[in-house]
């Protein structure tokens, strides 16, 4: 009777640490870091401002950095930080791509990065055994200035198989991240803004990393 | 009363800008200029088994804008009324 609770009590707790886990349930196991860097530049990111007059889409290819994390444990352990060169902004006319990094605009001379540094997790909702729902909180910098931001990511973990090898060698990550900025926190002062551009721009991140690095 | 050679004027100044207008509204309202547009690339297997939306790239497409549009009305009304007094003048001369 007594070995029969006791074996219920195991059950249970080890459902209960399955259904709390703050982790992938995959085959690897501890911290495993992954890099950004894409020399075919397929990592991306997107960002739109609209306003009554205009709608601007825009991306940046060159994307790069780091995420470490322990890949049972991601709450606790998560940082990194992701990079995207000011100079790497396209909008598909090609004036405004050179204002946009003038210093009246985002002077990228001056401030030739932008970057979001992890700081912590405040939210995690596993999805699938290999997919995690994150609500983070991070420093985002832009045009010099730091800004702590939430975002909203969903992270992928894919162990390497002949499928990711097509892509690169290595376990590969998927991240997926959106958010939104106001311009005017970073101390970007246009006359145009909230008139052809808008102050709150919305962001999108979509990349693949791998841990061979 | 207008001679032959200034409606022709006016009508041909105010086919091109009808035309300008038309194609500016056809290609979607824009306020400026495009020279490239973006599209969808279609999903890898790997992208989508990472959760990853389709990459964008852009590819060049003209995109006429509101302020072209404006730049060639101010230049063919110019033109056009230039053509009109010249019209003019040569019938009274004759």
């Amino acid at each position: 009777m007594i070995k029969t609770l006791i074996n219920i009590f195991c059950i249970l707790i080890l459902i209960t640490s399955t259904i709390h886990s703050q982790g992938f349930d995959i085959k690897t196991s501890g911290v495993q870091t992954f890099s950004f860097k894409d020399d075919q530049q397929r990592n991306q990111t997107t960002f739109t401002s609209i306003t009554a007059l205009d709608e601007v889409d825009g991306t940046s290819n060159d994307v790069s950095g780091n995420i470490s994390f322990d890949v049972k444990n991601v709450a606790a352990t998560l940082k990194g930080e992701i990079q995207i060169s000011t100079q790497s902004l396209r909008t598909g006319i090609s004036k405004r791509d050179k204002d946009l990094v003038e210093p009246k605009w985002l002077n990228a001379e001056k401030f030739p990065i932008i970057s979001f540094t992890i700081k912590k997790v405040t939210g995690l909702k596993k999805l699938s055994a290999n997919k995690l729902l994150l609500d983070l909180t991070g420093t985002f910098m832009l045009h010099g200035v730091k800004k702590d931001i939430p975002v909203e990511a969903t992270i992928t973990y894919l162990d390497q198989n002949s499928i990711t090898e097509q892509r690169e060698k290595g376990d590969l990550l998927g991240v997926s991240a959106k958010f939104q900025i106001s311009l005017s926190d970073f101390g970007v002062e246009n006359m145009i803004l909230g008139t052809r551009v808008a102050n709150i721009i919305s962001i999108g991140v979509n990349i693949i990393g791998t841990n061979k690095i | 009363m207008m001679n032959k050679k200034q409606i022709s004027a006016m009508a041909t100044g105010l086919s091109i800008i009808f035309i300008t207008f038309a194609v500016w509204a056809y290609q979607g309202f824009h306020l400026f200029t495009h020279e490239k547009v973006i599209i969808k690339l279609p999903q890898s297997e790997i992208e989508k088994m990472l959760g990853q939306p389709p990459r964008l790239i852009w590819v060049n497409h003209f995109l006429l804008g509101l302020e072209y549009s404006l730049v060639i009305t101010l230049i063919v009304t110019i033109i056009s009324t230039a053509l009109f007094f010249l019209f003019k003048t040569r019938k009274d001369t004759q």
